[in-house]
Parts: structure tokens; sequence; C-alpha cells
């Protein structure tokens, strides 16, 4: 500090002509003097472990993915859906189904991918000498088409029929029939991630048939499995 | 110290405007100084931020317009060249002022040793605050070798009447053991807008910008002694 203050007088003294500074060579050689390789020891501590990046650099970006077979398996699914075509993705990623009643407060879904159509409940015939989950068979475009009445199926408490009833019209495989319900509400859109492995569903006993439960209440139906079940097929 | 003093050449005095982290407003204290100092005397701007020349661009703008005035602009690529533009221009101009790049290369080591006072602009943020600390080491090290830097702070997009910026401020300049000038400049548009246009802010109608660099131009020249 002390030799500050004296150069600062002596520059004072004589002036301008004299100037300690530009000392233009001496610049130079201190420009110079700059080594790469330093740096304050506090950068250096903000960089723990710098001295491994030439390292990591090296690797290929796949040895830093996680290596186990669940891992893979779970990569490998996420890398083929990304890789369809953008209408099939979204297909996948959002579907919608119908909603309807059984009894008078629970609610199912039937995915709209076997939906055929819905249909008042009319001339409902029934038929001697069938189980009792067959309401009967009801004339569907000169065809006869089987009603199934869901509540017997899942051996729900049965209910008096109200205007509100419909029939739904589903078909999988070749394999068309009628779902006798107490009242169809709308439709939802779902994805599979959001739909919960189904839990006890009050009064369902076929949980087989069940895909899952949507938004916490409805029951998702599995219709695959609903209409392949052997008891649905006539025996002659 | 051997050299014979050059008591024959009459020396300009060099004003540097250094700082490694980029977009803390070097080229907007630079532009404005230059446009500032060349209304007392033969200026000249050394842009050594090629090829980004910031301060370059600014001078062409002024030029283009005709507002020059005494004011030379010029940009160098290398330390090399910034030093011999430098001893050039010195010789025929009151003030030079170098606008350094935004890293600490030979080029920022040489503006740093070669001026009378180091300007180093700094806004309220720890980022700023941080990479200033290597320029605090270079000065260290300067003084090591018997080279005087004359370093202050110019607190630039200051918020006054934030308290966070105020005591960052105070800490910042006894954690870097370096002191600032009493002017700060604010958070104003007038800065940017001016310097689109190859205007200064002296140039621009926003009053509290004009009066407040003008406060750091008396305080600048006060430090160099005019």
């Amino acid at each position: 500090m002390a030799k500050r203050k004296v150069k600062q007088n002596q520059d004072a003294v004589l002036g301008d002509a004299i100037l300690a500074k530009p000392d233009f060579e001496q610049a130079l050689a201190f420009a110079e003097s700059l080594t790469q390789t330093e740096s304050a020891p506090w950068v250096e501590s903000c960089m723990l472990g710098a001295a491994e990046w030439p390292v990591a650099v090296t690797q290929s970006a796949a040895a830093l993915m996680p290596q186990d077979a669940e891992s893979r398996k779970v990569l490998e699914a996420r890398a083929r859906a990304i890789a369809k075509p953008l209408s099939q993705q979204q297909h996948e990623l959002r579907d919608q189904y119908l909603r309807f009643r059984l009894g008078a407060v629970e609610r199912y879904g039937i995915p709209y991918a076997y939906l055929e159509e819905l249909l008042y409940v009319g001339n409902l015939a029934r038929v001697p000498c069938t189980p009792a989950f067959v309401s009967g068979v009801v004339n569907y475009r000169g065809e006869l088409l089987t009603i199934l009445d869901l509540k017997q199926f899942f051996r729900m408490p049965a209910v008096a029929m109200s205007d509100e009833a419909r029939i739904i019209v589903v078909k999988h495989e070749g394999m068309r029939t009628g779902l006798l319900v107490d009242g169809v509400d709308g439709n939802e859109a779902y994805q599979d991630a959001e739909v919960s492995p189904p839990l006890s569903s009050e009064g369902v006993s076929n949980m087989e048939y069940v895909l899952g439960i949507h938004d916490g209440s409805v029951t998702l139906l599995n219709l695959k499995a609903l209409l392949g079940d052997p008891a649905l097929r006539v025996h002659r | 110290m051997e050299r014979l003093p050059a008591r024959e050449v009459r020396v300009g005095r060099i004003i540097g405007i250094v700082q490694v982290k980029g977009g803390v407003g070097r080229s907007t204290l630079a532009t404005n100084l230059a446009a500032a100092l060349a209304r007392h005397g033969r200026t000249a701007l050394i842009d050594a931020d090629v090829p980004q020349g910031t301060s370059a661009s600014w001078g062409k703008l002024r030029e283009d317009a005709g507002r020059l005035g005494q004011l030379t602009v010029a940009g160098v690529a290398d330390y090399r060249a910034l030093v011999s533009k430098a001893r050039e221009l010195v010789a025929v101009n009151d003030f030079v002022i170098i606008d350094g790049p935004p890293r600490l290369a030979e080029v920022t080591r040489a503006i740093m040793v070669m001026s009378r006072l180091c300007l180093i602009p700094l806004g309220a943020s720890a980022a700023e605050i941080w990479a200033t600390a290597d320029l605090v080491k270079t000065i260290k090290e300067a003084s090591a070798r018997r080279l005087d830097i004359n370093a202050r702070i110019v607190w630039n997009r200051f918020r006054e009447h934030t308290r966070s910026a105020r005591e960052l401020g105070e800490a910042a300049e006894k954690q870097l053991g370096l002191t600032a000038l009493h002017s700060k400049l604010g958070y104003r548009v007038a800065y940017s807008e001016a310097l689109a246009r190859g205007l200064s802010v002296a140039e621009w109608p926003d009053r509290h910008a004009q009066e407040e660099f003008a406060a750091l131009v008396a305080e600048i020249k006060q430090q160099l002694g005019v």
C-alpha cells in the first residue's frame, strides 16, 4: 500500500509525460505468462471430479444406461412404442370405453373396440332351458341375438328393469352378443397406465372378467375373456 | 528497470474494461464511456472481443450515422495485435478504451496490465461474482510481479432498492477485495436501446440513465486525474 502511494506521488510530480503506464512490453510478457492449467483453487473445488471428465467423455452413451435385464426390457418396449407410426401410437396411448350401469350405482365400462351398437330393450323373448344369465333373444337385423344379463353373470342382485335399460351389442372374433345393462352413461377416454388392478368390486364374483378399475370407480370389463367363457358355448 | 522514461511521448490514458463472464455489460460500459470521453478529447475504442465485436458494430453504426466525431473505433483479434494497436492509438489519443473478451485469455491479461484504470462491470448475481474471482487472482499474480493493476468494480443493472442487491454488492466487494466506483448503473432498457442504434445513453431520452452515466463518467475522470 505504501509502495503504491509513493508511486502515485511520483506520477503526480512528474506529470503525464513519464507515466509508469502503459508499459506494453510488460503487458505482453504478462499476457504470455498465462498457462492454461492455471485456475483459482475455488474453481477446482467447484469442479468436483473434473479430472475424470475426459474418461467419461470417451464412454459410449449406451454404457451409461441401466444394464439389468428388467431395465433393458422396459427400454426396448419403450423404443418399440416410439418407433411406431404416430397414428398407431395415439391409438394405443388413448382409448375410449362406453360407461354403463349395472344395478343402481355400480359403473362399468367396455372398450370401444368391441362395440357394435346400442339397442332399446324391445321384444326380449325368453328362451326356455337356458342358464339364468341368458335373458333371452331379440331380433337383431333379421338375426337372433342372444342377450346376456351381466348382473346374473356376476351374481349381482336383480333389480327391476327401468326405461333406461339398454342392450349393448358387442362382437369379438365372430361372436356377437347383446349385454343387458341398467343404463348407459356415456363414454370416457382412458390409458392403459390409468387402469389400476381390480380390487374387490362389490358383488362381482367373476374377477377374471375384469380388466381393471378406471378413475377409481369404473370397472372395465375384459370382453375377450367374457365372450370366450365356455359357459356361453351351446353344446348340442 | 533499465529502460529510459519516454519523456518525449505524451501518453494517453488507457481504460480497460474486463470481465470473464459474458453479458454483464462490458460493451454497454465501453461504448457509452467512449461516446462520453470523445466529447472531452480524442478517444479510441478498441474492441478486443472479435469476432463477436459488439463495440465494433456499435462503432460502425455510429460511423454510418456520421456521429463519430473525435472517436476512432478499431477491432483486434489477438493480444499481440491489441498491444500494437494500443501502442499506436495511445500516442495520438487522450483516451483509449479497450473492451475485453468474456474469458481470462492473454488479451484480458494484457488489457489489465496496460490500463491506467481497469473497470470490471459486475451485476449483483452470484455467477458474475464467482467469475470475477479469477480476475482477482490475475490482479494478485500481477502484483507479485510488481505490476500494479488499478481495478474498480462498476455495478451494472443494479437495483438500488432491492435489499439482496445491496447486500450482495457489499459482500462481493469485501470478499473479492476490490473497490467499487460509487456510481452505479441501473437496470434500464435505455442502455440496450441506445447500443442497438449506435447511440450513447446521453443521446437517448431517459433522464435517469443520462444522469447516472454522467456521474459515472465524472468519477472515472476523477480517477484518471483529468
